[in-house]
């Protein structure tokens, strides 16, 4: 079991290596007292101010991603300009009343004025869009490594460690045709536990991406979700639609493994 | 032996035709037409100098009998110029009457303010000798009058009659000594809580003005300087700059000041004004050190209730908000922490703001620390995924 979830201060370096970091039980960032979180300075990250005109990347997906809940409800822009034009704005609860997650991807200091803009990725419809906000519209950012690939052909989802190391594997379920399971790059946002319907097992992790075609009879049109079943009969196969289902054994697992913002790729 | 009482006489005074009846003792009035030049200066100075012009007018008839004990010749006078109005300036010479002619000059004051006076007087008194003092005035529109009192003359007129005669005030100039009253605020226009401030007042021009000078500190806002909230005098010895003694003001905010001359015998009082821009001295809050102290143990999520803190060290007392909506002050602090414990289950889900103002035991400003947290649902509920 795994899990590391870190409160990295907002003056970043340009250096992001975080290689030495050791794995660890780590606190979940959902109810999680900042005075628990492990101080910044055994993450790695301080150093050298991010310089006028430069960017830096805050998350490769792979071994290393940031995440920062929202702090104010600020227009999300397409470039790291007031005056550029919105693309979103940030929330700070998810559809199910949890603290939304921005997954950071970039930081730049803007050479005219000074300002840090961080690009994130929004958790909206459609996948993969992403932009701009300045620094202070976020809380500290967390850092997780590792990731889940969703194979579709594979029918299975595989856990990586921060070191590029299979921690965890199972076969899952996905949608069916008419509403597959989107592919593209996402992270967790949230971690529930099921509770009022047998369909989600014990527990289950709600990801950045959107059904596609939209779901009307869900909010925000569906989100995809990966979590238990009570038709496990059904597994591995194409059932759902558009979650990624597994076997409640699976999903219990997994969810005491995973950390909210880790990176959710599904191919 | 001759009675020393000086008896009524009539007097008659012609001043450009007119008669003027007066009734006395043994009092000799002068009378000028002044034309008064009053010269007003610039804020802080005040000026004032008056002028009397030539006049002529006729020695009153005066007559008097008894058994004085000598001539009129040289008795010794004190003469008085009184404005018509306004503050009293006192001009004090002597006047001398003696020889045969019947004229009174009052010479230009010198720097000193002191005016001698001297005239000639020829005829005859006729006088009972048994008044020694008494005083008069006779007002002129817009000049000052001339108070003449006879000063216990050593040598009594001899008891003769007076004959009327005419008297020629030769052109008198009498002048308020000047005092120009600069204030201007001295050192720092601006002073922090917990520091000083003071006023400056610079005497110019005065005829070695003593007295004092009157310091006093007014609120900005009080439009009439009705309400003192501190005064203080320093003496003065001579033209120069005076400083007020420091005044240490309780609160933050814009003062003024107002000072004032008291004036003296030779120096007229004067006073600078209410709401003068260059009187104000502004107090602010003391610049605060930036302290540690800090407001830990805000989580950045909250579902049912959270706890949060200040260390105590350094620090004096605590005051918490929530969401700008003041919760608790806290001055003993438990455990070596000023700490709150939230119920946050009545609390909107969203995002909220804990705040905390620290007053630091070094000094009374206060530091303001922040955290925000979102409350969010129970994480155990049916989800909305798509399934």
């Amino acid at each position: 079991m795994w899990r590391l979830d870190i409160h990295v201060t907002r003056l970043l370096p340009v250096g992001l290596a975080i290689g030495a970091l050791a794995l660890g039980p780590g606190v979940d960032a959902a109810g999680a007292s900042s005075a628990s979180r492990p101080p910044t300075s055994q993450t790695g990250l301080e150093g050298v101010a991010l310089a006028a005109g430069s960017t830096i990347s805050l998350s490769n997906g792979r071994t290393i991603s940031r995440w920062a809940h929202a702090n104010t409800a600020t227009v999300v822009r397409r470039s790291a300009s007031e005056r550029a034009p919105a693309v979103g704005r940030l929330h700070f609860l998810t559809e199910d009343g949890q603290a939304e997650v921005y997954m950071a991807l970039r930081e730049t200091r803007v050479a005219q004025t000074g300002a840090v803009w961080i690009d994130v990725s929004l958790p909206q419809r459609p996948n993969g869009v992403t932009g701009w906000v300045p620094a202070s519209a976020l809380g500290p950012l967390h850092v997780v490594g590792g990731r889940l690939v969703v194979s579709r052909s594979r029918l299975r989802a595989t856990l990586y460690n921060q070191a590029g190391n299979v921690v965890w594997s199972a076969r899952v379920g996905i949608g069916r045709p008419s509403l597959p399971t989107p592919a593209g790059h996402f992270y967790v946002r949230e971690k529930l536990r099921a509770i009022g319907s047998p369909v989600y097992g014990p527990y289950a992790i709600a990801t950045s991406a959107y059904a596609s075609p939209k779901l009307s009879e869900w909010p925000g049109g569906g989100i995809i979700g990966i979590h238990g079943t009570n038709q496990p009969q059904l597994i591995p196969g194409d059932p759902s639609h558009g979650c990624v289902r597994m076997r409640n054994g699976d999903i219990t697992r997994l969810w005491h493994m995973i950390a909210i913002g880790t990176p959710v790729d599904i191919t | 032996m001759r009675s020393e009482r000086f008896t009524p006489t009539s007097i008659h005074v012609r001043r450009r035709g007119a008669i003027f009846h007066r009734s006395l003792y043994i009092i000799l009035l002068a009378a000028a037409t002044l034309a008064i030049s009053a010269a007003s200066a610039a804020a802080h100075t005040v000026n004032a100098t008056a002028t009397c012009e030539s006049v002529t007018f006729d020695w009153a008839l005066f007559s008097s009998s008894g058994n004085g004990n000598g001539g009129l010749n040289t008795p010794a006078w004190t003469i008085v110029f009184k404005p018509t109005s306004g503050s009293t300036t006192t001009l004090q010479g002597i006047a001398s009457f003696a020889g045969s002619t019947s004229s009174l000059t009052v010479a230009t004051p010198g720097d000193d303010g002191v005016v001698t006076a001297s005239s000639s007087w020829s005829s005859a008194e006729t006088r009972d000798g048994n008044s020694n003092s008494g005083s008069t005035t006779l007002i002129i529109a817009d000049c000052p009058a001339a108070i003449i009192t006879p000063a216990a003359p050593a040598v009594r007129p001899a008891p003769t009659t007076v004959a009327p005669t005419v008297a020629s005030l030769h052109p008198v100039e009498t002048a308020n000594v000047p005092v120009t009253l600069a204030l201007s605020t001295a050192g720092s226009p601006r002073a922090t809580l917990g520091g000083t401030i003071r006023d400056t007042a610079v005497l110019s021009g005065g005829s070695s003005p003593t007295g004092t000078i009157t310091f006093a500190l007014y609120s900005a806002s009080d439009a009439t300087c009705s309400t003192v909230l501190h005064e203080a005098t320093v003496a003065v010895g001579g033209d120069g700059s005076y400083l007020s003694p420091p005044v240490m003001p309780t609160s933050t905010g814009s003062y003024q000041w107002v000072a004032s001359y008291g004036g003296d015998a030779n120096n007229q009082s004067v006073s600078g004004s209410c709401n003068d821009p260059t009187e104000r001295s502004a107090v602010t809050a003391a610049l605060c050190v930036r302290s540690p102290a800090a407001l830990r143990g805000v989580p950045e999520t909250v579902r049912n209730s959270l706890s949060a803190y200040v260390p105590a060290a350094g620090v004096k007392s605590v005051t918490f908000y929530l969401d700008s909506r003041r919760l608790v002050t806290l001055t003993k602090p438990s455990h070596q922490r000023f700490s709150i414990e939230i119920d946050a289950r009545t609390l909107s889900y969203g995002i909220h703001r804990l705040s905390a103002k620290v007053t630091m035991l070094s000094s009374s400003c206060a530091t303001e620390a922040m955290g925000s947290f979102i409350r969010i649902k129970p994480d155990s509920l049916s989800p909305t995924f798509a399934g």
